[in-house]
């Protein structure tokens, strides 16, 4: 396990920064929202409240204010562009419900996640990681994962960094091998490089063996997840990179130039091919 | 048949049923938009969670199911009328209607009605118009098969007495024998065109030739049963070739189910025409495309 996050605001001070957020954007919406939240307390209403965003705030991209968050974002290489304005509004919402308490907070979010359509799912993984108790929370973001809704799967697996401090293992390693399996961008899982390990290193191979024996391309980016643990037994996977399309190649020689395994590094011996890294291939 | 293809909403029709062969023919055929009714499965459920997790995949898998053919999926939620003769699930199901009926894309409260006319029926009939007035929600009126005209009467009877405007209801399943009362009392008429039963879409067309285009929608209902979810579709032409006006069709099989559920604020036409459809990007392997296969470039295939 990574660190757990500690955010260095306040709820109130956050809950303030995202309201002006949205009345950036139009003060009819901070208006509609802050009347919804003041008149209603019961977690019924708040129930209501968090449904009915889209009819008063639309889906379109917003700008955080400055200082939101405060500077948590750059230390949790979370990104500051993905939010909505709806997601907004509905953080804003959760984060106010979870003045009621742990216990009851705990058992809001479970019924907003066995009835939520998938924008709800969507606003409420993206958000987790700045609620209150999140880390009690880590079963219903794995289980989010098994989505087949590939837009909810990628509001957990990528550019969130809930996974890479919170999941152990297995699920993280599961995770890596949907998005590869699915063909998603895995360069923005937060923390993949990071959380590299042996039986990772070993699935992402054993996918590609079988994708090639189904006469299937590989994403080559695949490989990523392999760094540290490719050995002289993968020489021929190696080798077949090197012989194989223009990106491909490139990844071979990537690998064996980071490797210290002899048979690999002798691969591209006095070879010069400058300085690679994942984002640049 | 056009070579302009004509724009179609099936305002009835239960996919959860159906296969993505289906979708696929729909989406050829020129059907933009569906709207599902919650309805009984032909299984009897006996726990309210059986409901919630229908009710989630109406406004969850369902809906992306349909996305991924380009057609943009709304539901009604509600109590059928079979299962609100088993009182004590009723109870519980009416309290988590609340829940979904706020949601997007949920476009009114159906389909409720009459099945045998019995006195939970009616009970629960009236609670859900109830709960349709507080929320504003314009409501799908299903009407019995067996005893069908009194029933229908006495559905609309119900309306009137519990204060929601007809402008706000729609009929469901008429005949030649019900549509005219139906229309008379301001209420809007939907016709069911199942292959040998109920409705042909000879008859439809006669009925459009009678009266007229207003008010009037065609739908498949198409579910579990022997049925055909190309009937809108079908009947559209059939009308074409027998000489109904091409205004009038289009009110029939589009404009008029697009301008009564859009009373939910929940239905524009934008949404089709922004819907882009990306099998590619993001749905591949364990989603409705299995391993290996070929994404379609348009709504149409999937190799």
């Amino acid at each position: 396990m990574l660190n757990k996050f500690r955010p260095n605001y306040s709820l109130d001070q956050l809950i303030d920064d995202l309201y002006k957020t949205l009345s950036d954007l139009s003060t009819t919406y901070e208006q509609w929202l802050f009347k919804k939240l003041h008149e209603n307390t019961n977690s019924g209403d708040i129930y209501f409240a968090f449904s009915l965003v889209p009819r008063f705030i639309p889906r379109i991209s917003i700008k955080l204010r400055e200082g939101c968050f405060s500077n948590s974002l750059e230390e949790l290489k979370h990104s500051k562009e993905y939010w909505s304005a709806d997601q907004i509004a509905r953080l804003i919402i959760l984060l106010k419900a979870s003045k009621s308490g742990e216990q009851k907070f705990q058992e809001l979010l479970q019924m907003l996640l066995s009835t939520a359509d998938y924008n709800e799912q969507i606003s409420i993984y993206k958000s987790m990681i700045f609620l209150p108790y999140h880390e009690l929370m880590i079963n219903n973001v794995i289980d989010g994962l098994r989505s087949n809704i590939g837009e909810v799967f990628d509001s957990i697996a990528l550019k969130n960094c809930y996974p890479s401090m919170y999941f152990e293992e297995a699920a993280w390693n599961q995770m890596v091998l949907k998005a590869l399996f699915i063909g998603r961008p895995i360069g923005e899982i937060i923390g993949i490089d990071e959380r590299i390990n042996a039986r990772l290193s070993q699935i992402a191979i054993d996918l590609a063996h079988e994708r090639w024996a189904a006469g299937r391309e590989v994403n080559p980016d695949l490989w990523r997840v392999t760094v540290g643990y490719l050995d002289e037994t993968n020489l021929n996977d190696i080798k077949r990179l090197l012989s194989g399309n223009e990106k491909e190649q490139i990844v071979g020689k990537y690998l064996c130039s980071v490797s210290s395994v002899d048979s690999l590094k002798k691969l591209v011996v006095g070879q010069s091919f400058g300085k690679y890294s994942w984002e640049q291939i | 048949m056009n070579n302009t293809k004509r724009k179609l909403i099936d305002p009835h029709v239960h996919m959860t049923s159906r296969t993505t062969n289906d979708y696929q023919a729909m989406a050829e055929s020129g059907i933009v938009a569906v709207i599902e009714p919650a309805f009984w499965l032909g299984q009897p459920r006996t726990e309210v969670g059986s409901f919630k997790d229908y009710f989630s995949s109406l406004i969850g898998w369902e809906r992306f199911r349909a996305s991924q053919f380009g057609i943009k999926h709304y539901c009604t939620i509600g109590l059928n009328s079979k299962e609100a003769n088993n009182e004590a699930l009723a109870e519980k199901v009416l309290e988590i209607l609340p829940l979904f009926l706020c949601k997007e894309g949920v476009v009114g409260v159906g389909e409720i009605g009459y099945d045998d006319q019995t006195e939970l029926e009616d009970r629960y009939f009236r609670k859900q118009i109830e709960i349709a007035l507080e929320l504003e929600m314009p409501v799908q009126v299903h009407t019995p098969h067996r005893d069908k005209k009194q029933g229908t009467t006495k559905s609309m009877d119900v309306c009137t007495e519990m204060g929601i405007k007809p402008d706000m209801v729609v009929i469901d399943h008429n005949n030649e024998e019900t549509v005219k009362e139906v229309l008379d009392r301001g209420f809007w008429a939907a016709f069911t065109i199942y292959p040998h039963t109920k409705m042909g879409n000879e008859r439809m067309v006669e009925i459009v030739k009678q009266y007229g285009s207003e008010k009037i929608m065609v739908n498949s209902a198409a579910d579990w049963g022997i049925s055909d979810p190309l009937s809108v579709y079908k009947t559209a032409n059939l009308m074409e070739s027998m000489g109904i006006s091409a205004i009038d069709i289009n009110k029939v099989v589009y404009q008029n189910a697009l301008s009564f559920f859009a009373k939910s604020g929940q239905m524009k036409e934008e949404d089709w025409s922004r819907l882009n459809i990306d099998q590619t990007g993001k749905f591949q392997g364990n989603s409705i495309l299995r391993g290996g296969q070929q994404p379609g470039v348009n709504p149409n295939i999937i190799v």
